[in-house]
C-alpha cells in the first residue's frame, strides 16, 4: 500500500488520480496506523518552502514519518515541494528541512538563462538521466517531464543526483539517497513519463 | 490564393473588410458588424452604476453559495490581458474566493508565465495547473494541418475550454467567471475564419482523417456537456463580470502592471507562442485572414482606437518578418516535423470547415436562439 501523505499540502487528489489509473493500491491519509502500515510513501508539496515545513510540522507527522523512513527504511518519493523539504535548507526559507537527503535548496540564477522573464521555469523539459536506477525504466528522457519551480535541489553529494534538466545550467530534477527520492518536476502531470515513474516506484 | 470571388470593399466605420465573406454593407457602406453593434449590443451594454449594482447582486449570491468551501467560483487563467484583470477585479474589488485554473497546452510564451506568476504570488492564490498530454495535443495540431482548415488553433481552444468545465463538474464548481467581453470583442471572428471549437463532428472527423494516435487523455467537451447539461441540470453558471464594469484595454493593462509587473503582449491572444505563430503569420499569409480587423474593429467600436490609427497598423504585418524564420523553426522542430513540411501544409490547397463533418446547424440554431433570449448580443457568423 502506498501513502499519499496527507498533511495538508495541496495536489494530493492529482497524485491518487495517477495510482487510480494504475490500479495500484493507494491511500490519502495523515492516519498514523494507516501511516504505520503502509510500505511506501509520496509527499506532496505545493507553495513556499517555510510554509510547507511548518504545514508539515503542524500536521504532527513528521515523527511517524521519520520512524518509518529513516528508521525502518520505508521508500519515500517528495514531489516538487515535497521534494525540496527533503534537503537541509533553502533559499527560500530560514525553517530547516528534513535533512533526509543533504543539499541546500537555491533559487534558479536568472542570469543564466538567455532572455526575460524566466522564472519560474514552468513547462515541459527533456532531462537528463544520471543513473540505471529502476526508477527510469520506460522512461523517454527527450519526452520529458512537466517542470514548474524557482527552486532546485542542490544536492551535496553529487552521486545523489540521479536526473538533470537544462534550464540555465545543468539542474538537479531528481535526487535520491538510499530509500528516500525527490522529484522536481511533476510526475503527476506528465503523462505517460510520469506514470513510469509512479508505476517503478511502486515496484523499487 | 484566395476563397474569396468578391470585389473589394471595407467598412466605411470600422476596418472589417471583404476578407470576411459574408460582410455585407449598408447604403453608407457600414458594415453588419458596425450595425448590429449599434443596434443589438450598446443599447444592453451597461458599465455605469447600474451594471456594476447588478454584478454586485450576482457577487453576493456567489459569497453566499460558496461559504464553508474553499473556493467559491471558478476561473480559468491564461495569463493574458483579459483574465488577467478579471482576477485582479475578482479578488482585488470584490473580495471572491477563485479557484485560479490554468491550462498548459504546451504553448505558454515566457511573459505568460510571468504575468500569471505574478499575480497569482501578489494576491497569495493557489495556481491550479492542468497539463495536456503534449503527444496528443501535437498529433491533433498536426492533423488540423493536413486538413488544410484556417481554424488550427482549435486543439488549444478546446482543451482549455473542456478542462475547465470538466473540472468544475467534478468540483461541484457552481460558478465559471469568464473574461469574454464586449470592450475588446464585440466584433466576433467569422465562422469562416474560426469555426466552433465545439463542434465534435467536426474535431472529430480531422481527428479520425489525419491523426496518428488515439486521443486518450486529451479533454473533449461536446456543447451539449457544457452549454445544456453543465448549466441546466448541474446549476453551474457562467458569469462574464467584464461585461457589467468599466474594462478598456489601456487602463486595465496600466493597472496590471502598476500593480504586478505584469508585462503586456504585442497583440491579443499571443501569450500562446503556436497562437501568435498562427493568428499573426499563417491565418494572414495563407488565407488573408487578419484578425487585427476584428480586434481593431471592437476596439474603434468601442472608443477605444481611431480608425485611421487602426489603418495605419495594418499596413505592417502583424509578425516581425526578422523573426519568421526562426519561428517556423521553433513550431516545427516542437510539433517534431521539418520546416520543409510545415511549409508543404501553408502552401497546400486552401479547405474550409465545410470540406469537413459539422454541425453547423446546430450551432447556428443555437445562437439564434442566444441572441433571441438576450443571452448573447454580438453573435458570431
Amino acid at each position: 500500500m502506498i501513502a499519499i501523505v496527507d498533511y495538508g499540502s495541496g495536489n494530493v487528489s492529482a497524485i491518487a488520480d495517477i495510482f487510480k489509473r494504475l490500479k495500484l493500491p493507494h491511500t490519502i491519509t495523515r492516519d498514523h496506523a494507516e501511516l504505520k502500515v503502509a510500505d511506501r510513501f509520496v509527499l506532496p508539496g505545493v507553495g513556499a518552502f517555510d510554509t510547507t515545513m511548518r504545514t508539515l510540522k503542524e500536521s504532527g507527522l513528521i515523527g511517524v514519518l521519520s520512524d518509518e523512513v529513516q528508521g525502518r527504511g520505508k521508500k519515500i518519493m517528495g514531489v516538487c515541494v515535497g521534494m525540496q523539504i527533503l534537503g537541509d535548507s533553502s533559499d527560500e526559507g530560514v525553517l530547516p528541512g528534513l535533512g533526509w537527503i543533504p543539499g541546500h535548496i537555491r533559487r534558479i540564477d536568472p542570469s543564466t538563462i538567455n532572455g526575460l522573464p524566466k522564472l519560474p521555469h514552468m513547462g515541459w523539459n527533456s532531462v537528463n538521466i544520471k543513473s540505471d536506477s529502476p526508477l527510469f525504466e520506460g522512461v523517454d528522457p527527450e519526452r520529458g517531464f512537466y517542470f514548474l519551480h524557482s527552486y532546485y535541489f542542490d544536492a551535496n553529494d553529487s552521486e545523489s543526483v540521479l536526473a538533470t534538466v537544462d534550464y540555465g545550467n545543468k539542474l538537479p530534477c531528481v535526487v535520491g539517497s538510499g530509500n528516500v527520492f525527490g522529484f522536481q518536476f511533476h510526475p503527476e502531470k506528465s503523462h505517460s513519463n510520469g506514470m513510469a515513474v509512479f508505476r517503478n516506484f511502486s515496484l523499487l | 490564393m484566395s476563397l474569396n470571388k468578391r470585389t473589394y470593399q471595407q467598412c466605411s466605420h470600422c476596418v472589417m473588410d471583404t476578407s470576411d465573406i459574408k460582410i455585407s454593407f449598408d447604403a453608407n457602406g457600414v458594415c453588419d458588424h458596425c450595425t448590429d453593434f449599434k443596434d443589438n449590443v450598446l443599447p444592453n451594454w451597461r458599465t455605469d452604476a447600474s451594471g456594476r449594482a447588478e454584478f454586485q447582486q450576482q457577487v453576493e449570491k456567489i459569497k453566499e453559495d460558496g461559504k464553508g468551501r474553499s473556493f467559491d467560483c471558478i476561473m480559468g487563467m491564461s495569463g493574458g490581458l483579459d483574465s488577467s484583470y478579471l482576477l485582479h477585479l475578482a479578488v482585488k474589488e470584490f473580495g471572491l474566493r477563485p479557484l485560479v485554473f490554468h491550462v498548459d497546452g504546451g504553448w505558454n510564451t515566457d511573459i505568460a508565465v510571468n504575468n500569471i506568476q505574478v499575480i497569482i504570488e501578489k494576491l497569495g492564490l493557489d495556481l491550479y495547473t492542468e497539463v495536456i498530454n503534449w503527444n496528443e495535443m501535437r498529433d491533433f495540431q498536426l492533423a488540423f494541418f493536413k486538413s488544410g482548415v484556417p481554424h488550427l488553433d482549435i486543439p488549444q481552444d478546446h482543451a482549455f475550454v473542456a478542462t475547465l468545465y470538466h473540472f468544475a463538474n467534478r468540483h461541484g464548481i457552481k460558478y465559471i467567471l469568464n473574461g469574454g467581453n464586449i470592450s475588446t470583442e464585440c466584433v466576433r471572428n467569422p465562422k469562416d475564419w474560426l469555426y466552433y471549437g465545439t463542434d465534435m463532428a467536426q474535431l472529430k472527423d480531422i481527428h479520425e482523417q489525419f491523426g496518428t494516435i488515439k486521443l486518450e487523455t486529451y479533454p473533449f467537451s461536446s456543447v451539449l456537456f457544457h452549454k445544456i447539461y453543465l448549466r441546466y441540470i448541474k446549476g453551474v453558471q457562467v458569469i462574464k463580470p467584464l461585461n457589467y464594469l468599466p474594462y478598456t484595454k489601456a487602463q486595465a493593462a496600466d493597472t496590471l502592471q502598476a500593480e504586478y509587473g505584469w508585462r503586456p503582449y504585442p497583440q491579443k491572444h499571443f501569450e500562446s507562442r503556436f497562437t501568435r505563430f498562427y493568428e499573426g503569420y499563417w491565418l494572414p499569409s495563407r488565407f488573408g485572414y487578419d484578425t487585427r480587423r476584428v480586434q481593431y474593429s471592437s476596439l474603434i467600436l468601442t472608443g477605444q482606437m481611431t480608425r485611421e490609427d487602426a489603418l495605419e497598423r495594418l499596413k505592417k504585418p502583424a509578425y516581425d518578418p526578422a523573426t519568421i524564420e526562426e519561428d517556423f523553426e521553433y513550431i516545427a522542430t516542437k510539433l517534431r516535423i521539418s520546416v520543409a513540411e510545415l511549409r508543404k501544409y501553408h502552401e497546400m490547397p486552401l479547405k474550409t470547415y465545410k470540406d469537413y463533418k459539422n454541425r453547423e446547424w446546430m450551432f447556428d440554431l443555437g445562437a439564434r436562439v442566444l441572441k433571441a433570449i438576450g443571452v448573447e448580443r454580438a453573435v458570431k457568423r
